[in-house]
């Protein structure tokens, strides 16, 4: 079963899960460009039911880090 | 560049690269500190570099705040010291120039531009950036000066981050002759690049005939092919200035054991707006990505909002260039082209129109070409007017009859030759690759190297990739480093006595 987190990026960017990691960043993925981002912020938010600050955004620059951002949140990631 | 010059710079070089065999880490830190400061003194004077060091201390001190007590409102101080510092010094003299009867404009308008002012400030800034963000960073004082400063980067970048310096700082790379190799083979790559393919498209073959006379001596008005022409022969100038600039200080770092960020990745090749911006000045796009787009674009949640954020970032990257209205138009070009590629993608999902793949990707690509050529124009042309006129000559179906052309035939024929030796250059290394990659595949099935599959219909050719594989895979490439060397250092400094009107590096006038 896909990790809900990487679901949610593999969603919004249009591509296989399989090839998404903890590691994944907008240098090594090709299609998580600028405005990408904020889609993923927006589907984040959405998925997960949480509000995110400019500096939360700001620290989600890998999936991973975006996962330590959602479970200090207390989100279940 | 004068004897005198090339001997400090060989100094400076020679004392970095002893410094990596120093065992002891401060002391290693040290000596490349004070051969960064020596440069800088050396290449921008006594007095900048003290306001170097003043930008040092001003961002390690703010960062120690930052780090005890992360609020918004002390970050936007920081940041707010770092761009009065940066636009004091590049904007003041436009400013004071357009305003000459205001007090104080004599002065300010003969105020300079410190080397690299730019670079080493983005840096303070994303240092703070990365501190709000909660990364976890712990510099000394010498380390974070040394990352301010470091020669190679300190005078038009790549655009360096903390997080990626300060563990290569505290721990220089082993692999003495590899980098070695590397290091010089990259040196040797600039150099052909900036003084051999960017000054040849700089002067042309003849007098008159290169890009520069051909945006600044213009005595009748240019046709649409000389625009192409001239929007092209830029690029490909710009590209091999800056990219040269790039592979010498990328490789004078691996020399030091430190590796740098990129700057470039085929961006000629791109095949939209969007991957054309992953792969060009690579350190500063991704910076202007990370700490201009980002936190500008946090501040609404509007569906058109990222839209307006990525133009408004874009045309900051344009002034930053420099205070003029075109530099700013150029990044309002990008801006509009990135969101125009966007709401194409929309469309296309909309209205799906199924190209074959091949004739898809090379008409995306020679669509991202042209644009992003076409961009060039407001980027050299010397004001709005020549901006103007140029533009009308694109759009202008009459103005392309082969007699309206006011360009020298040389120039055709030297951007015609480069830029089809380039992708020849590209296609052949990507072809080079591919048949070493299914080389080596052979040779794990196989015991007898010589029975390629798919090369022996070629024997000449699987012999040379042998010797090609030879070379790059197990390394003995480098024992070539040398005489290669030699051969671009004698054609470089041939071609420079021959020609002594060697532009300097574009980038480094921002």
């Amino acid at each position: 079963m896909v990790d809900s987190l990487i679901q949610v990026f593999a969603d919004v960017l249009e591509i296989d899960p399989a090839v998404l990691n903890d590691d994944s960043s907008p240098d090594n993925v090709q299609k998580w460009d600028s405005l990408s981002a904020m889609k993923l912020v927006a589907a984040i938010e959405e998925k997960f039911n949480v509000r995110l600050s400019t500096r939360e955004i700001m620290k989600m620059s890998t999936i991973g880090r975006a996962r330590k951002t959602l479970q200090s949140k207390n989100v279940p990631v | 560049m004068d004897v005198q010059n090339l001997a400090i710079l060989a100094c400076i070089l020679v004392f970095s690269f002893c410094a990596r065999f120093l065992q002891i880490v401060t002391l290693r830190q040290v000596l490349l500190l004070c051969v960064s400061y020596w440069a800088y003194a050396h290449w921008a004077g006594k007095w900048f570099l003290l306001l170097l060091i003043a930008s040092s201390l001003m961002n390690y001190f703010w960062g120690s705040v930052l780090r005890r007590r992360s609020t918004t409102a002390l970050l936007w101080i920081g940041i707010g010291l770092n761009v009065f510092l940066l636009g004091f010094f590049k904007y003041m003299p436009a400013i004071a120039a357009e305003w000459p009867g205001a007090a104080g404009a004599g002065f300010l308008r003969d105020i300079i531009l410190p080397l690299g002012i730019s670079f080493w400030t983005f840096q303070g800034i994303s240092y703070l950036f990365d501190l709000y963000r909660e990364e976890e960073l712990d510099p000394s004082l010498l380390e974070f000066c040394l990352y301010m400063a470091f020669w190679p980067t300190v005078a038009s970048g790549p655009v360096a981050r903390l997080p990626n310096m300060l563990p290569q700082f505290r721990q220089t790379s082993t692999a003495v002759g590899e980098d070695f190799s590397v290091g010089t083979v990259r040196i040797v790559q600039g150099i052909f690049m900036k003084f051999v393919l960017a000054h040849l498209l700089n002067v042309g073959l003849s007098p008159g005939g290169g890009v520069s006379a051909g945006f600044d001596e213009v005595a009748s008005a240019r046709s649409g092919l000389d625009v192409w022409a001239l929007a092209i022969g830029y690029g490909f100038l710009i590209f091999f200035d800056f990219a040269g600039y790039t592979n010498i200080v990328v490789g004078a770092a691996r020399l030091v054991g430190i590796r740098l960020p990129e700057n470039f990745n085929r961006p000629y090749l791109s095949t939209t707006p969007s991957i054309f911006w992953t792969r060009w000045h690579m350190s500063l796009s991704f910076w202007i990505r990370d700490y201009v787009f980002m936190p500008l674009v946090t501040l609404r949640r509007n569906v058109w909002w990222p839209y307006a954020g990525l133009v408004i970032a874009m045309v900051i990257f344009g002034f930053w260039h420099g205070a003029k209205l075109t530099f700013g138009l150029w990044g309002l070009y990008h801006g509009i082209l990135l969101i125009g590629h966007r709401v194409g993608q929309r469309l296309q999902r909309r209205i799906p129109i199924d190209l074959p793949s091949p004739l898809g990707v090379l008409l995306s690509w020679a669509c991202t070409f042209l644009l992003v050529s076409l961009g060039y124009i407001f980027f050299r042309a010397n004001d709005l007017g020549q901006v103007l006129q140029m533009l009308r000559a694109v759009v202008s179906p009459r103005s392309y009859a082969l007699s309206h052309a006011t360009l020298p035939q040389d120039y055709y024929l030297l951007v015609s030759l480069l830029v089809a030796g380039y992708f020849a250059y590209v296609g052949l290394v990507d072809l080079l690759g591919l048949w070493t990659t299914r080389y080596r595949a052979n040779l794990r099935r196989s015991e007898q190297p010589m029975s390629l599959q798919g090369l022996d219909s070629f024997p000449s050719l699987s012999g040379a990739v042998l010797w090609i594989d030879s070379l790059l895979v197990e390394r003995k490439w480098w024992l070539l480093t040398p005489v290669l060397v030699l051969l671009l250092m004698v054609t470089s400094l041939s071609f420079l006595n021959q020609n002594s009107n060697i532009a300097p590096f574009i980038y480094t006038l921002f």
